[in-house]
């Protein structure tokens, strides 16, 4: 038993390939595809970590693939996107990929929004009949139309987000009210559910089919862990089943954990070949040793001690919730090991703490944190690279470091390496990196420190550059650079930072292009450096000139002391000077006394002046606020007399506007006028067809009720006199309605004015024609022809037994190829040419199988007989000697002799050849159908037109012109069994398996048809059918009865009201309509 | 989306406790009264007639040989539903108190087999809404199936080329035919399950459904067992149609792809012969 296929994913999603080991969802499955049936869609909801893309890839789409969702057509084209960066270019790209058109044409018809997405899948090969395929469109993480900052940002969600929403619902939308097999379904995190009304009718769409995927039950949770291992030929013990079930934590990633767990322990059991038991979850540092008993301890003991010490500690603290955080931990320890092992890396100039670098680096690249909570964040492996920002680590060093967690062991990363795939090991640098499930950054506990490091540095780098910002502002004043404090700090972080234009772009969310992105990143590097920079010159500068300011405070004490002492020495000498002065003062104080008394009265006199001088100031002022107050009033008259100037041409411009005003309303009010006769007008045409209308339901309704069955069989007959009555007060007339027709019938069926002959034979009749002159020719399973006689009075006599054309054994098809000349094949093979007015047969010799069909040439001198094995002969009419022959080696329906030369042979694959024979050539002019079987041709002559008949009731004509196809259509209910043709009435009858016959005419094909209901043919199988030159429909049923009827409605109708019958009384028509008959109601 | 609206009628025996655990079995006993479940007591045996027994652990140890309380009424309970886990018959260990590391508890955990459920959920509610999910699940209906050979099953699509070949190979093997009509609604899965495991071999015919024919045999595959099943599976058409590289790979399913049709009965019983003499 190969266990080479490991039946647990581990942290990523189920495959569609893998939807053989997706168990525990069974019920959900079922609940969904009935969404779809119904609704054409599903919204699927749920938290993280539930499933939800695994649930549509590894359970919905292979359940409806394998038939088990009712559609249209037997294949399925699924195209499957995720709305990333832009969701209508990821849109476009699986439609590209999908439906076989080229990128550019799908993004730009997909732009048109609405319909473009449906067109363009009925516009593909995988709406055509014979390649058709149903299409689901499946959008999973339609989260990221919210989530990520290119599609969605202050509330408004990018022109591509909303285009791709309208595209989605227009979709379903279309696709119900064409019941087109087209389905969507969404997948959506639920905690995004309250943003969808930011797009119009994606809250009535979800609400309207939502799916929110259940917590798994325990039972189911034994089913997730023990029924992959039993598909797998593995087995899980029930103690280790327990244990998981048990220590399996609800809410976030506890199928993820449990998905991952499970992963590994398949692994560490040999690949299932050991059945999975608590060892193995030991050994992924699962469960505590001590839970095993003495066996397992001593086998983990001894295996424990063999792990390198750096190993050893992500068994400290063993649990459930312990192995993914163990898991990641040993890749990180061993990363470099791994690289340098690698013989497919020839550059290898890293050291171990480089390989640790990396990995930090990449994860806190690869995670963000978004309203308080960590999540995904796609990045290239180039942006990685430029973020560790060391020329002597390459992008090929980064690759090969960080493959350990991408491999097809351990899928931690995404995209996932495979083994011998080298374009998958080897990476380009614009390839985008991705954790593989969100679960591992809430797990891993070195990653979730490296968040939480990241986010601390992303807010100092927020302080930092608001404070850039404002510098950047302010013309780059010096003012408001770093003070030494702050620039202290922000060196501390600059240096454990480390921070670049990459891990600058990294945090840009903008709708930028990226290359725009790259150079405003750079841009702002470049700032931060400058500030940087200009603050430590700024901060060196300040204390530069505190220094210089405290030498010159010290150079000036010095000076100061060094004068002191001279001044100490000049003053004793200044002393005896000042003595010597003092007295030459006193003697000028005495002068100074004098002087003053003169200045005093001096001063007296100049105060006299100036009190004059202001009694003059003060007259000049009242002078002047008079004129003011003048020069006011002046300005005042003016203003006035303006504001007079104003309201005149107001009111002119409103004399103007109220005359235009009135001018206008004088036209509208003819309009009305003349509206008003237009409206009487159309009330009178809708009263009269209101009237009409009411007298079609009444015609209609009493064509229902004259077909019940009554007492009085009479009642038939008069409700149908009475329902053509209403037809002909509708004014329509009752023309051909379906219901009316059916109705006369039964009527007259009912009272036998219209019945089935029995046709005299012992055997039962395989075939007839109607001869020119109205009488039937049959041959039935004995051989026996004869000519028959419908007389006046309804009945059938038998005119002539022509003859007794086979021996003994029976007749197994007989086909009339005029009303003279039939060929029939015995049961035993041998087929015969019979001359019915002579009386004699030839036997056809090289037929291969029975005569299956034949056709007159148009000139009546050959015709083409078909056989159902394959062979067609063209023979003469008159000795049935082969002209030319031709085996096509497939089953063969029917043939029809177009004109000189060509004959159109319809295969029973639905094939339909053009055989040229005259010029040996075969042309196919319609392709097998893949799943419907092809029954009958019937010509519709004048037109030029080849009927095609189909298993499931379906038409298809072909115009002979071109042998192109032309009107298709459904010509029953059921498959369509035989087909005959009236040239006459250009009625074409086509009876099917539900025993009805239905009426096309071909003159209108928009016309809807008369059906000749199962009651008329007593529910009985038609054998064959033909018309006679006035447009009679003659039929032959199993019961070996020949009924007709007339396809003109009117022949009826005429018949029905020249009958004399009592007209429905009040109480009758009291039952009928429930009311009483008002011809005014 | 749909609600579980099943019965509850089945009967629960509520072992004896250890000392100190009598106000949690009469609170478990309340919950599962509440419920709807039948409690049925002690009083006519160690573990009288009833569909699952829930033993409750406490501090004190009366599961392991020469524990002091050993040859308890409540131990004896617990060995004689062990003896009894078979069949139908279920045991649910319950430990509220989530005292896991204690020795006698892990032994108990190492040792459960099939039919013995452990849980260590704190609240009642919770452990009683467990067990409800784990006596209630539903086995599917017996449908009528016999043995047979072969179990050929095709699409209405290709009734008249299948037609041939069964009429082929029930000259000469005992098979049993099913047309699937995957518009008509019917749920063939349950059925096609029981038939496969009465059969020597299952067939998965297709001449122009090959689009179909693929990913309904590996649905048939995963809903029978997969590797494990007896019945091996064999997908056999025309290879105009389909490929069936999806099914490499697949341990018990094999192809059988042939242009002329008329091959695949001589295939089919070649098959089944060389797979049956291994």
């Amino acid at each position: 038993m190969s266990n080479a296929v490991c039946p647990y994913p581990g942290l990523r999603p189920f495959t569609e390939e893998e939807s053989i080991f997706f168990k525990g969802r069974d019920l959900h499955i079922r609940q969904i595809v009935k969404l779809l049936e119904q609704n054409k869609m599903a919204f699927i909801t749920g938290a993280s970590g539930d499933g939800k893309s695994s649930i549509v890839y590894a359970g919905v789409v292979p359940y409806i693939r394998a038939g088990f969702l009712k559609s249209e057509f037997n294949g399925w084209t699924v195209l499957d996107f995720k709305p990333e960066r832009n969701p209508l270019a990821s849109l476009a790209e699986s439609v590209s990929a999908g439906l076989g058109v080229s990128y550019e044409d799908a993004y730009a018809k997909l732009k048109n929004g609405f319909s473009a997405l449906v067109r363009l899948y009925t516009d593909s090969e995988f709406y055509k009949e014979t390649k058709g395929k149903n299409l689901l469109i499946i959008a999973d993480q339609f989260e990221e139309v919210f989530t990520m900052g290119e599609n969605f940002q202050g509330g408004i969600p990018s022109i591509e987000a909303y285009i791709c929403v309208n595209l989605l619902l227009e979709t379903v939308r279309i696709s119900m009210m064409e019941n087109l097999p087209v389905y969507v379904i969404f997948t959506m995190r639920s905690d995004y559910i309250s943003q969808c009304t930011v797009f119009r009718d994606l809250p009535e769409f979800a609400a309207y089919s939502q799916f929110f995927v259940p917590q798994l039950k325990r039972t189911e949770i034994r089913e997730v862990i023990e029924q992959p291992a039993v598909l797998a030929g593995g087995k899980v013990s029930s103690r280790l089943a327990e244990v998981l079930v048990n220590n399996l934590n609800s809410g976030f990633d506890c199928l993820p954990v449990l998905q991952h767990a499970l992963n590994l322990l398949w692994k560490t059991a040999d690949n299932g070949k050991e059945t999975l038991d608590l060892i193995h979850l030991a050994k992924i540092a699962g469960i505590d040793r001590d839970m095993l008993d003495d066996d397992g301890r001593r086998e983990f003991d001894r295996w424990y001690s063999r792990l390198p010490d750096c190993q050893k500690k992500y068994y400290e603290n063993p649990g459930l919730d312990n192995v993914l955080n163990a898991h990641a931990g040993l890749l990180y320890e061993s990363a470099y090991d791994s690289f340098m092992k690698n013989p497919l890396w020839t550059e290898k100039n890293i050291t171990p703490e480089d390989s640790k670098l990396i990995i930090e680096t990449a994860f806190k690249c690869l995670t963000k944190t978004d309203n308080n909570r960590l999540v995904r964040n796609r990045c290239t492996l180039y942006e990685i690279k430029g973020v560790i920002n060391r020329p002597d680590i390459t992008e090929a060093a980064v690759c090969g470091v960080l493959n350990i967690f991408r491999t097809g062991e351990n899928t931690l990363l995404c995209p996932f390496a495979e083994e011998g795939r080298l374009e998958t090991l080897y990476l380009s640098g614009d390839t985008v990196l991705d954790v593989t499930h969100e679960a591992l950054i809430r797990n891993w506990k070195l990653l979730s420190e490296w968040a939480a490091e990241e986010y601390a540095n992303q807010k100092e780098y927020a302080d930092f550059n608001s404070m850039v910002q404002r510098w950047a502002d302010n013309s780059r004043n010096p003012e408001f650079l770093l003070s030494a404090g702050n620039y202290a700090m922000f060196s501390r972080w600059y240096e454990r930072c480390r921070p670049n234009k990459y891990w600058i772009l990294k945090n840009d969310s903008s709708l930028r292009s990226d290359s725009e992105k790259l150079r405003a990143a750079a841009g702002r590097m470049e700032l931060c450096d400058k500030f940087m920079e200009s603050s430590r010159e700024a901060i060196a500068a300040q204390e530069k000139s505190h220094r210089t300011k405290v030498a010159a405070v010290i150079i000036g004490l010095l000076v100061f002391i060094a004068g002191l002492s001279l001044f100490s020495w000049w003053a004793v000498r200044e002393k005896e000077n000042a003595d010597r002065q003092a007295q030459i003062a006193r003697q000028e104080q005495n002068n100074a006394e004098q002087l003053r008394v003169l200045a005093e009265i001096q001063q007296r006199k100049a105060e006299d002046a100036q009190h004059r001088a202001e009694a003059a100031n003060q007259t000049a002022e009242q002078q002047r606020d008079s004129a003011r107050m003048m020069y006011r009033r002046a300005i005042a008259a003016k203003i006035e007399s303006d504001r007079a100037r104003r309201q005149a041409e107001d009111a002119q411009l409103r004399a103007e506007y109220e005359r235009k005003n009135a001018d206008k309303n004088y036209n509208l009010a003819e309009k009305e006028r003349q509206n008003a006769i237009r409206q009487a007008e159309l009330t009178d045409k809708a009263n009269d067809k209101a009237e009409q209308l009411y007298y079609l339901a009444l015609c209609n309704t009493l064509a229902m009720k004259a077909k019940n069955k009554y007492e009085d069989k009479t009642l038939n007959l008069r409700l149908a006199k009475t329902a053509c009555e209403m037809g002909r007060n509708s004014g329509a007339g009752s023309g051909k309605n379906a219901d009316l027709y059916d109705a006369m019938l039964y009527a007259l069926e009912q009272n036998s004015i219209v019945k089935p002959l029995d046709i005299p034979s012992e055997t039962a009749v395989k075939s007839f024609a109607v001869t020119p002159s109205g009488e039937i020719v049959t041959v039935d399973a004995s051989g026996t022809v004869c000519r028959h006689h419908i007389l006046s009075d309804g009945s059938l006599v038998t005119v002539e037994t022509i003859g007794v054309f086979a021996d003994r054994t029976p007749v197994e098809t007989a086909v009339f190829i005029t009303p003279n000349v039939m060929a029939y094949s015995l049961k035993d093979r041998r087929s015969y040419l019979v001359e019915v007015a002579a009386g004699h047969q030839t036997e056809i010799s090289g037929t291969d199988g029975y005569i299956q069909a034949a056709s007159p040439s148009p000139d009546g001198k050959t015709f083409a007989l078909a056989c159902f094995y394959g062979k067609v002969a063209v023979m003469t009419m008159d000795s049935g000697s082969p002209v030319v022959e031709h085996d096509f080696k497939k089953a063969i329906t029917d043939v029809y002799y177009h004109s000189d030369g060509e004959v159109y042979v319809l295969c029973h694959d639905g094939t339909l050849l053009k055989w040229d024979y005259k010029e040996h050539s075969v042309k196919n002019i319609l392709k097998p159908t893949g799943r419907k079987i092809a029954f009958k041709t019937a010509a519709v002559s004048e037109k030029n037109l080849l009927a095609v008949c189909y298993s499931d009731g379906g038409m298809q004509f072909l115009s002979l012109n071109d042998d192109t196809p032309s009107v298709s259509m459904t010509g029953g209910h059921t498959k369509i069994e035989d087909m005959v043709y009236d040239p006459v009435s250009g009625i074409l009858a086509l009876s099917s398996a539900d025993n009805r016959i239905t009426l096309i005419n071909t003159n209108d094909f928009d016309e809807n048809p008369l059906v000749i209901e199962e009651h008329s043919l007593d529910n009985r199988d038609v054998l064959c059918m033909g018309f006679n030159k006035s447009g009679i429909l003659f039929v032959i049923t199993d019961d070996n009865k020949l009924r007709f009827w007339d396809t003109d409605p009117s022949a009826y109708e005429d018949a029905v009201m020249s009958m004399r019958l009592a007209p429905l009384s009040d109480a009758e028509w009291k039952l009928i309509l429930g009311k009483e008959f008002s011809t005014k109601n | 989306m749909s609600i579980n609206l099943y019965s509850r009628k089945f009967n629960v025996f509520l072992a004896d406790v250890s000392s100190g655990m009598e106000d949690m079995r009469r609170e478990l006993s309340d919950v599962l009264e509440s419920a709807g479940i039948t409690i049925k007591s002690a009083a006519d045996g160690l573990c009288p007639d009833s569909d699952c027994s829930v033993h409750i652990l406490g501090k004190t140890d009366i599961y392991t040989p020469g524990a002091e309380g050993f040859g308890s009424k409540a131990g004896l309970q617990f060995r004689a539903a062990k003896d009894k886990c078979s069949g139908n018959f279920k045991m649910f260990v319950w430990n509220p108190a989530g005292n896991s590391l204690a020795k006698y508890i892990k032994n108990i955990r190492r040792d459960i087999v099939e039919n013995i459920i452990y849980s260590d959920r704190p609240s009642p509610v919770i452990f009683v809404e467990d067990l409800i999910n784990v006596m209630n699940v539903r086995h599917a209906d017996v449908i009528r199936h016999e043995p047979s050979d072969v179990f050929f099953i095709y699409n209405e699509l290709d009734s008249d080329t299948a037609a041939d070949i069964y009429n082929m190979l029930r000259d000469f093997l005992k098979v049993k035919r099913l047309a699937l009509n995957m518009s008509s609604g019917t749920d063939y899965g349950t059925y096609i399950s029981q038939q496969l495991s009465d059969s020597k071999i299952g067939v998965v015919y297709y001449n122009y459904a090959g689009d179909w024919a693929v990913p309904f045999a590996r649905q048939i595959w995963k809903d029978s067992g997969g590797s494990s099943s007896k019945s091996p599976l064999v997908v056999a058409g025309n290879s105009q149609h389909a490929t069936s590289d999806e099914l490499v790979g697949l341990k018990g399913i094999m192809e059988c792809v042939v242009d002329g049709q008329m091959r695949i009965p001589l295939d089919i019983k070649v098959f089944l012969d060389k797979y049956y003499q291994k």
